[in-house]
């Protein structure tokens, strides 16, 4: 078993140094906004993610090398080109678990920790799931390790991706130059990923390369016309760390055990957040299309709402 | 990861917080603009006038009550959580709980991610909202009280 580094327990010093840098330069500039219990929820998210994932790393890991080791195609080694193209295959795995993770209720159920602060910035970078590992994204990298790329590889590159997604939690940026834009994941991008306005809802999924959601049609752009505004849906109404870490679990339990049928209660973890079976509650794209509908209705009737 | 990164983590985000609280401090709470702008967003599909709303802010302005014109809207309870505002709209009324406390009202969504709403309010003004909550509950049914 290759013994490489876990990168993101690298960066941490870093990224302490980074949020501080951030709060000082919001506060100097106004560009960056914080709040002391949410930048508290988040970063209290960050460490429990941290220390979950120690715990539960070994089904993971010991998972991916049964699945390399009983059932690779090739053998690729550990040369530099193997982890070029494992970190372009881990980024592609990502735009799909994270995909999944906005479309599917039972992965949801751990991103939507990510989601949670209605503030967007470097310590909402942070705030990530205790129970990721309770998912099946782990299935989306098997692929790599079918193809005979060693996991120690891959799990080195997804630390990388993790840390190169950092930076661009951060409404300091605006925008970077049209070329990185187009290629890669930046924090304009992201920002739309992380806002509720019906305009921007799932989209952006990348990791680091933007080229999967425009190949995939989830590329949707910020607009200067319409700022961003961070958080859920329906945003909790509470800093404390374990109903953050497992209030989506706790619906998706009792909708199961409410339940009239097992189609339902499947479709409750697999169907997309907000899906009922009487259409009580709103999806995603039932929020789009109502805002598309409020729209256009405006458009017919010039007299404001107001 | 050992205890000691772990006591050591700890003590960095406390002292992240606490700056981030000190530079940041949350100014002011809910105003009946700020709960009725963050209503309308929360509820797009709900038109009403907005003279016509009947919103009770507790006295902190932690925590605000808004009763919709037509009583089949039922209500929304908004609640300044840090810097930023959070609602819930309860159209069906039996399914929260509101009852009297030393200082005013609590309301209980019964809802894992919005724990007990308490609202600071004058005696008179508690008294209203439980009569017009009462009535808006027998429209949408159900019991109301603790």
């Amino acid at each position: 078993m290759l013994d490489l580094p876990d990168p993101t327990q690298l960066a941490v010093p870093a990224f302490v140094l980074l949020v501080l840098a951030e709060i000082f330069y919001g506060w100097k500039t106004g560009r960056a906004r914080f709040e002391g219990k949410d930048t508290m929820t988040s970063l209290i998210m960050g460490l429990g993610s941290t220390v979950s994932g120690a715990l539960t790393a070994a089904l993971a890991i010991g998972f991916s090398y049964w699945v390399w080791a009983n059932f690779a195609l090739f053998d690729l080694g550990a040369a530099w080109w193997v982890f070029v193209l494992a970190f372009v295959l881990d980024d592609l795995a990502y735009y799909w678990i994270h995909r999944m993770g906005h479309r599917m209720r039972w992965m949801w159920a751990a991103h939507v920790i990510h989601h949670s602060s209605q503030h967007y910035n470097l310590s909402t970078a942070l705030r990530q799931t205790w129970t990721g590992q309770f998912t099946p994204g782990i299935l989306f990298k098997m692929p790599i390790f079918l193809l005979g790329v060693e996991p120690a590889i891959v799990f080195f590159c997804a630390g990388i991706n993790l840390i190169y997604q950092f930076w661009i939690h951060t409404e300091a940026i605006d925008k970077m130059p049209r070329w990185f834009e187009y290629l890669f994941n930046t924090p304009s991008h992201h920002r739309v990923h992380h806002a509720n306005n019906p305009r921007y809802l799932d989209a952006n999924y990348a990791g680091v390369f933007m080229v999967w959601d425009r190949m995939f049609g989830s590329f949707i752009p910020e607009e200067k016309t319409e700022p961003c505004r961070y958080g859920l849906v329906t945003d909790l109404g509470t800093f404390n760390p374990l109903r953050v870490a497992l209030h989506e679990w706790v619906g998706i339990f009792k909708d199961i055990w409410h339940a009239a049928t097992w189609r339902d209660r499947m479709l409750f973890l697999l169907a997309p957040p907000g899906w009922t079976p009487d259409g009580s509650r709103m999806t995603s794209d039932m929020i789009r299309s109502a805002w598309l509908e409020r729209n256009k209705a405006k458009s017919k009737d010039p007299t404001p709402a107001d | 990861m050992d205890l000691v990164q772990i006591g050591g983590s700890l003590i960095a985000i406390i002292v992240l917080a606490v700056i981030a609280a000190r530079l940041f401090p949350v100014k002011g709470g809910l105003t009946r603009e700020r709960v009725l702008r963050n209503v309308r967003r929360f509820c797009p599909d709900i038109e009403f006038e907005v003279v016509s709303a009947k919103v009770f802010i507790g006295t902190k302005g932690e925590a605000a009550v808004l009763l919709f014109p037509d009583p089949h809207d039922g209500v929304a309870v908004a609640t300044a959580l840090g810097d930023r505002v959070v609602v819930r709209h309860i159209e069906d009324l039996s399914t929260i709980t509101a009852s009297r406390n030393k200082s005013g009202l609590t309301v209980d969504t019964h809802d894992f991610t919005q724990p007990t709403v308490a609202l600071d309010l004058p005696e008179e003004q508690v008294s209203d909202l439980m009569a017009l909550l009462t009535t808006e509950q027998s429209i949408s049914g159900g019991p109301l009280h603790a």
